[in-house]
């Protein structure tokens, strides 16, 4: 403990940081080579290809059968019984939408681009699937790869499916469909920042890219990082709405105005190709959050579970195969709850107008995040130990991640509550005297306005 | 099976592939008719050189460059394209006479330059082994899992600070040129 200013007093982490939690060894790569597949054909080729297809069985019935759920949601809100008559309780509407889609005559519009109208949908979806490779679905072999960059790599190949978007709403040869592009375009470059922003809150104290490691490292700490960045995680749900076109921030679409924004044109299977990516993005943005902020797969307790059903001997395949399947039930739980939120929120809030939209990316969440960039950096390095560069000695940096006791939670929590309500307080401030809120009196303003504006007339008339 | 990439015989293989898309979609971006279609093709190039950046190991760097170039820079590319119409063929008449000659003469020459120059030279223009930092903090590592991100964050902050913030200062002036631009406009307009 020398540092430049020692402070022996101060409650250092509680105990020694504890060995790093088990991870079973065993995975269903063995089982391919019992069967005569050389090492690394079974585990680099054979393996992943079951899982890409489980993976992408899974997610598209969940993207189906959200659209079932969407529509039953709505129909609770509003107080009605949603699709009824397919199936038992309209349970296989989703099957019907989608023979009936498939039927559908595949249109292309006069004058419009043919190539790109084509291309466009199959971008969106393209985007869209490719992010499931990454996505840390379980522990042990719940998980496809998982590279260093994993989080960047989400950020990134989600940026290319606003391609998609912004292209079919040119391509489509319509001036509805290139109005919403226009404004999907700048809405969504607008709220990547502030969503990048509030993800590098949670990063500081993950001290990794990868998405599996991320998990981990809560899994490590006993912690999940929402509990010391609430703030980043409410600026990402909000960013994380905007970005996959949701209500209120589904101006792209907005069928009040722009009728069906930029898929106007399209009809039959196409149309459905962007339905997909949008749900495939609901998805894929909750399990970013559930990953980040939530815990991902970990759940304290998931341990003891797991050793009622398979016993303590992390190596045999009972266990492996015990620990990744609750571990999987424990992540779906999670976006599922997300996934609610989402609809929910679209089915109680009204749409934003477009200037407001833009107001809130930038004069609120983008501030915001950074700020609490700026004051999680401090609080952090203060809070380290004095011969790692800190102050207090509340956070241990080990290897396998972030060791702090019961004070060093405390000090987190306490700090980043405070970070909260200041930022809260001060934005309020801040925006109050820049931008009014209260209706009423902007259309007494503007009826004042108009009045001023007649007499004038009136009064040139006159001369 | 192999302590890296960078030695597996699958690596020469990849760098050739993924060059080869690159100059394909590279000369598609000059000779498309419509710019949209020259907007999708160097959307198409950049994915090319990320793969090019993650064959080589440095995968932060082709994260970066699909996030910043193909989520943010094409995006809005794609919009100004919109905004002037991007679906007109563009002139065929050469605003100055033999102006493509001389354009084609500066690139050739630069480009072949460097390349038979860069061929020529002893030195190698980049490393390919993994710096000493990453060597050295092997045990830490996963297999297969690289610290391509560390290392150039610790660079980034330390032996390259200086040009790091000069580069921010710069984008600064941008930015504050911008808004000086965006003002005066909406001055005019209320006149």
């Amino acid at each position: 403990m020398s540092g430049p200013i020692a402070l022996h007093w101060a409650p250092q982490a509680a105990s020694p940081p504890p060995p790093p939690p088990v991870v079973p060894s065993w995975s269903p790569v063995e089982l391919i080579e019992s069967i005569g597949v050389p090492h690394g054909f079974a585990e680099y080729v054979v393996w992943p290809a079951v899982q890409l297809a489980l993976i992408l069985f899974v997610v598209l019935t969940a993207v189906a059968y959200l659209t079932y759920l969407e529509r039953k949601v709505a129909a609770f809100i509003q107080a009605r019984l949603g699709p009824m008559r397919v199936g038992p309780v309209g349970l296989l509407q989703p099957l019907a939408d989608g023979l009936k889609l498939l039927s559908k005559e595949d249109l292309v519009p006069a004058g419009a681009d043919r190539f790109v109208y084509l291309a466009a949908p199959v971008l969106a979806v393209t985007a869209a699937l490719g992010l499931l490779v990454l996505v840390p679905f379980g522990a042990a072999w719940g998980t496809v790869t998982d590279i260093n960059i994993g989080l960047l790599f989400l950020l990134a190949v989600a940026s290319i499916g606003v391609l998609g978007i912004v292209l079919a709403g040119w391509a489509s040869n319509s001036k509805y469909a290139l109005l919403g592009a226009m404004r999907s375009s700048a809405q969504l470059v607008s709220y990547e920042v502030a969503l990048g922003l509030a993800l590098v809150g949670p990063l500081l104290f993950a001290r990794t890219l990868s998405m599996q490691e991320i998990v981990e490292s809560q899994r490590f700490t006993g912690l999940w990082w929402v509990a010391v960045q609430p703030l980043a995680f409410v600026v990402y749900f909000i960013g994380s709405l905007a970005e996959t076109n949701r209500a209120p921030f589904d101006l792209p679409e907005s069928e009040s105005e722009l009728v069906a924004g930029f898929h106007v044109e399209y009809s039959g299977f196409r149309w459905s190709l962007f339905f997909m990516a949008e749900y495939a993005n609901i998805i894929i943005t909750s399990a970013i959050a559930a990953t980040v902020f939530l815990g991902g797969w970990s759940m304290p307790g998931l341990e003891t579970a797991v050793s009622w059903i398979a016993g303590t001997d992390a190596t045999t395949p009972l266990y492996s195969t015990a620990f990744t399947l609750l571990s999987i039930g424990v992540f779906a739980g999670k976006v599922l709850v997300l996934v609610y939120v989402v609809m929910w929120v679209r089915w109680t809030l009204p749409r934003y107008r477009y200037d407001q939209l833009m107001d809130l990316g930038w004069r609120w969440l983008i501030p915001v995040s950074l700020a609490n960039i700026l004051i999680s950096a401090f609080a952090f390095l203060v809070a380290m130990r004095p011969d790692q560069g800190g102050l207090l000695g509340l956070v241990e940096v080990t290897k396998n991640g972030l060791w702090m006791g019961w004070a060093g939670t405390a000090y987190f929590l306490l700090v980043n509550l405070a970070t909260f309500a200041m930022a809260a307080w001060l934005l309020a401030k801040l925006n109050k005297t820049a931008w009014s809120t209260d209706l009423h009196a902007l259309r007494r303003v503007e009826a004042l306005r108009r009045a001023g504006r007649l007499a004038t007339a009136e009064e040139a008339r006159a001369e | 099976m192999y302590p890296d990439l960078q030695s597996s015989p699958w690596f020469l293989g990849a760098v050739i592939a993924f060059g080869l898309w690159a100059v394909a979609t590279g000369s598609v971006v000059i000779t498309a008719q419509r710019p949209v279609h020259a907007a999708l093709a160097l959307v198409s190039a950049l994915m090319a050189v990320a793969g090019l950046f993650a064959v080589l190991g440095a995968e932060f760097l082709a994260g970066a460059q699909v996030l910043v170039y193909v989520g943010g820079v094409m995006v809005l590319f794609v919009f100004v394209i919109m905004v002037v119409g991007g679906g007109r063929k563009t002139a065929e008449v050469e605003p100055v006479s033999g102006v493509r000659f001389l354009a084609a003469t500066v690139v050739v020459l630069v480009i072949g330059g460097s390349i038979v120059l860069g061929a020529r030279s002893a030195q190698p223009a980049f490393e390919l082994r993994p710096g000493p930092r990453a060597a050295a903090s092997k045990d830490a590592v996963r297999a297969g899992v690289s610290r391509n991100t560390e290392d150039v964050g610790t660079d980034l902050y330390t032996r390259a600070a200086l040009p790091f913030e000069v580069a921010s200062l710069l984008l600064l002036v941008a930015i504050v040129g911008a808004v000086v631009l965006a003002k005066g406009r909406r001055v005019e307009q209320d006149d």
